[in-house]
């Protein structure tokens, strides 16, 4: 048979682009939340202190509020919010238990070398309902890390500090033969409750924040933080 | 913190392994670190108690069982002390010891030797070597001044300062502000909870010695190390909260270490406490366990609590060195710590299905197809140097490249295409989308900006994108993902060398057009386009289905002369208005444009497509419709049809 002449031609190849890593881990972790039951809800990057700071327990004299930690805007009068949890705070203040969001978002605090950036992104959960408990808040991130990182993953729970949850917890997941710092999770502070409008002694509550840029170095291998915000097409044409 | 293995069972009964004793602090919360037996804790910011070898051990009581170290169980006569306390808001408890000592000793027992050989550091002087080792043993800072040094009406007062002061660690720094300082008369002579200074410092021959222990609030402390730029242990630790009840205790410490070197020839005390009272939590054995979704007894909970030196009664008291416990969420994460986060087991959580209306999204589908037609998104971080009128300024700015925040996405995308065109990529399509923040409030943006060639293929790598590229691209975005037909209107606008304004609905939501080549930081010469637009209000609509018909469709063509490029714009319109308001005429587009400008030759070709729904169309009825099209572009001016 002979071959027709067609199938020699140059094909005309059409690149196609992607969407942001960040963006793309973003979106993966959205689908993976909403799917067990959260809503997303979003909030402004520029946030009052109030929101960010007084609302979530977190007093005048804690670290975080040094002008070394975190950037104000507007003369003090406001702040670049430092997570995502002043999404949180509004969506308690406007609506009754059961809540169950989800918060993705840029946040920004004043770092800028290999491994922190001035700006970078977090996703954040929160449910209030009636009798939530850490045996559940458990429950919710075995079924996260197992979907980020497969079902054979091993966690390990650790007691930390966040003022705006009580008990406190972070979650190291298994690499090889190193424990990796992937989530901080708590029961939320009644305190915390109390401040948004919700009685601590009907409700409580969990969340759990992750870092994005965490994920996808983690994800892609990525070593410099920083190689995701230099817009270069070499690096951005990897993630298709 | 560093503290040592071998230090820390001193203060223990139980001698644990290391590989044991370091996976039980991880099960407290004390991450930390091995290096051969030093233990580089990272102690979470509320467990300021934990900042010693005394506060680990107590953490590791239930376990291991900790044990008081021996002090001086001598009786001590008041110190005649005229110290003038103008700060007991912020200084409540406060003790001094006078101790004056026959010789100063000339080597150390193995316990302090230790402290200074296997953490490397370098020893002082006999009293403060006892401080320092003392604030690693105990977690509370104390200051030694040098007696003979202590001439004049001694106080501590919070004062508005702006004088030199030199540290014992022979460093000047100039006090501003409003500051908490031990004064000599008016002479400071320490900026308390922070720092000494050098007049009344010990030296390698005091023999007499006031040591001040106290307790500060923290937030009378913070960031003033920071603020002279001083390493300062004591303030670290006061920072995060020491016991507000230790000091007398400490000071009994201190002059035991001292007995334990050389002969004290007389030891005085001097004691100011006002804050006493241990803080009380409400109990409740059931509620704990419901915060915790576990169910064990009252009597285990309290034995955990009790382990920690938490007093059982109605309430629970607090000990005075856990300034982080005051509610019973508190003291459930204390019942969590001693069983082991990893040991509680979880219990299946099921969250409630609230209804949600799937919405399709604009950024989605506009990401989507802007993918499909080659682009890339990127993410850049909103600082800016530029001061626009709007610009929010940012008070403490990494550095006065970004000390605003940026009212516009052009700037940075147009900066992501010069990034790239100064390393050779000859194909940039870029798109972003962001909120902003000005003063007038928050905007949504998306923005869009190609350059170079359009593709690598043999058709599309020698034909560069250019503006009808973009006008292409924000067409397709308006006509068929917000159905929406855009108007377009030449404006001048700052660093673009010509500019459209897109309006949608009569609504001005941006524009878009080609960038100044000198607002581009790049040597290469390749034109860019761009567009930005506010999307707020930009809704994308259902798609409703329309019963598709099974009726032939019949195509007819025009083939326009025009004088002059601009009447492509007039003629479109009209064609697209026309399509607009006939039923029949289903689809209209530029099937053909040829441009000659040596000639002086312009054509634009336009197809139609005519479709009924419920039958076959006729000539008649295509060619009314076309007729009346005809006679209304003919009546352009600079618009003709060849053969007519």
């Amino acid at each position: 048979m002979t071959a027709p002449k067609d199938i020699f031609l140059p094909p005309l190849n059409r690149e196609i682009g992607s969407r942001h890593p960040i963006n793309q881990v973003k979106s993966e972790l959205t689908n993976l939340l909403t799917s067990f039951g959260f809503c997303v809800a979003e909030g402004p990057e520029v946030e009052t202190e109030e929101y960010n700071f007084d609302k979530l327990n977190i007093p005048a004299t804690h670290p975080a509020r040094e002008m070394h930690d975190t950037f104000y805007v507007n003369n003090k009068t406001h702040v670049l919010r430092t997570h995502t949890s002043p999404v949180q705070v509004r969506t308690m203040l406007a609506s009754k238990p059961p809540i169950a969001v989800v918060s993705p978002g840029k946040v920004y605090r004043k770092d800028d070398d290999a491994t922190h950036l001035p700006m970078f992104h977090q996703i954040e959960g929160l449910y209030v309902d009636k009798n939530v408990n850490f045996a559940h808040l458990k429950d919710l991130i075995y079924k996260i890390c197992h979907s980020l990182f497969g079902e054979s993953a091993q966690l390990r729970f650790r007691p930390s500090y966040f003022p705006f949850t009580e008990p406190s917890a972070e979650v190291d997941v298994l690499f090889g033969d190193k424990w990796l710092e992937i989530l901080g999770c708590g029961v939320v502070n009644p305190k915390v409750l109390d401040n948004c409008g919700i009685d601590s002694q009907k409700y409580s509550g969990l969340a759990f924040g992750l870092g994005i840029e965490r994920i996808a170095m983690l994800k892609y291998e990525v070593k410099d933080i920083r190689d995701f915000y230099k817009s270069n097409l070499d690096f951005l044409r990897q993630f298709k | 913190m560093k503290i040592v293995y071998s230090h820390l069972l001193n203060l223990l009964e139980q001698k644990p392994k290391l590989e044991e004793l370091s996976e039980l602090l991880f099960q407290l919360g004390h991450e930390h670190e091995i290096d051969g037996e030093v233990l580089d804790m990272e102690i979470t910011p509320n467990r300021g108690d934990c900042l010693s070898l005394k506060g680990i051990a107590r953490d590791l009581n239930y376990f291991y069982q900790a044990k008081e170290l021996p002090k001086s169980d001598m009786t001590l006569p008041a110190l005649e002390l005229q110290f003038d306390n103008k700060a007991q808001d912020v200084c409540p408890n406060i003790s001094f010891m006078q101790i004056e000592i026959e010789q100063v000793p000339t080597k150390y027992e193995p316990y302090l030797e230790a402290y200074f050989a296997n953490l490397g550091i370098n020893k002082n002087n006999f009293f403060t070597d006892i401080s320092n080792y003392l604030a690693y043993e105990s977690g509370q800072p104390t200051h030694c001044f040098d007696q003979s040094s202590m001439q004049g009406h001694f106080s501590l007062a919070k004062k508005k300062l702006k004088t030199k002061f030199k540290t014992l660690l022979d460093t000047e720094i100039e006090l501003t502000g409003e500051n908490l300082v031990f004064s000599l008369d008016d002479q400071v002579i320490s900026l308390a909870g922070i720092m000494g200074g050098a007049s009344t410092a010990c030296s390698a021959t005091t023999t007499q010695v006031l040591v001040e222990c106290a307790y500060f609030k923290p937030e009378e402390i913070l960031g003033k190390a920071r603020k002279y730029n001083l390493s300062s242990d004591a303030a670290y630790k006061f920072e995060r909260g020491v016991d507000y009840l230790c000091q007398e205790d400490v000071l009994r410490r201190f002059l035991q270490i001292v007995c334990d070197h050389t002969k004290v020839k007389s030891v005085s005390l001097y004691t100011e406490q006002s804050k006493i009272a241990l803080a009380d939590v409400p109990y409740d054995s059931a509620k704990l366990n419901a915060v915790l979704g576990i169910n064990i007894t009252e009597k285990e909970q309290l034995g955990y609590l009790s382990a920690l030196g938490f007093q059982s009664g109605k309430n629970i008291t607090v000990p005075a060195h856990r300034s982080d416990v005051d509610q019973l969420n508190d003291l459930a994460e204390e019942v969590t710590r001693m069983i082991g986060y990893n040991n509680i087991p979880s219990k299946v959580l099921a969250l409630p299905v609230m209804a949600k209306k799937q919405q399709r999204s604009f950024e989605e589908l506009v990401g989507n197809y802007l993918i499909n037609q080659g682009c890339f998104e990127v993410i850049n971080n909103p600082f800016t140097d530029f001061e626009g009128k709007e610009a929010i300024a940012v008070d403490n700015p990494l550095d006065k490249q970004r000390a605003m925040l940026r009212t516009c996405l052009m700037n940075s995308i147009r900066n992501n295409v010069a990034y790239n065109q100064n390393r050779q990529k000859d194909s940039i399509k870029f798109f972003e989308f962001s909120d902003i923040y000005k003063t007038s409030g928050r905007e949504r943006r998306f923005a869009l900006a190609i350059s170079g060639r359009v593709n690598k293929n043999a058709k599309e790598f020698n034909t560069q994108l250019d503006y009808a590229y973009l006008k292409g691209l924000v067409n397709s975005i308006c006509n068929d993902i917000l159905k929406v037909q855009p108007a377009y209107e030449l404006v001048s606008k700052r660093g673009y060398d010509f500019y459209e304004s897109l309006t949608l609905n009569g609504i001005e939501i941006g524009g878009l057009g080609k960038i100044s080549k000198d607002t581009i930081d790049s040597k290469v010469k390749t034109s860019v386009f761009a567009c930005e637009l506010t999307i707020d209000d930009l809704k994308v609509p259902d798609n409703n289905f329309v019963p598709t018909s099974d009726f032939p469709a019949s195509y007819r063509d025009l083939s326009y002369s025009l004088s002059d490029l601009e009447k492509v714009g007039t003629l479109t319109e009209l064609v697209n208005n026309t399509t607009t308001n006939h039923d029949l005429l289903r689809e209209s587009f530029i099937f053909d444009f040829f441009q000659n400008k040596k000639l002086d030759i312009l054509k634009l070709g336009f197809r139609f497509k005519f479709q009924a729904a419920d039958k076959s169309l006729t000539d008649e009825e295509i060619d009314e419709i076309m007729d009346k099209l005809i006679s209304d572009s003919m009546a352009l001016d600079g618009i003709s049809i060849e053969g007519l």
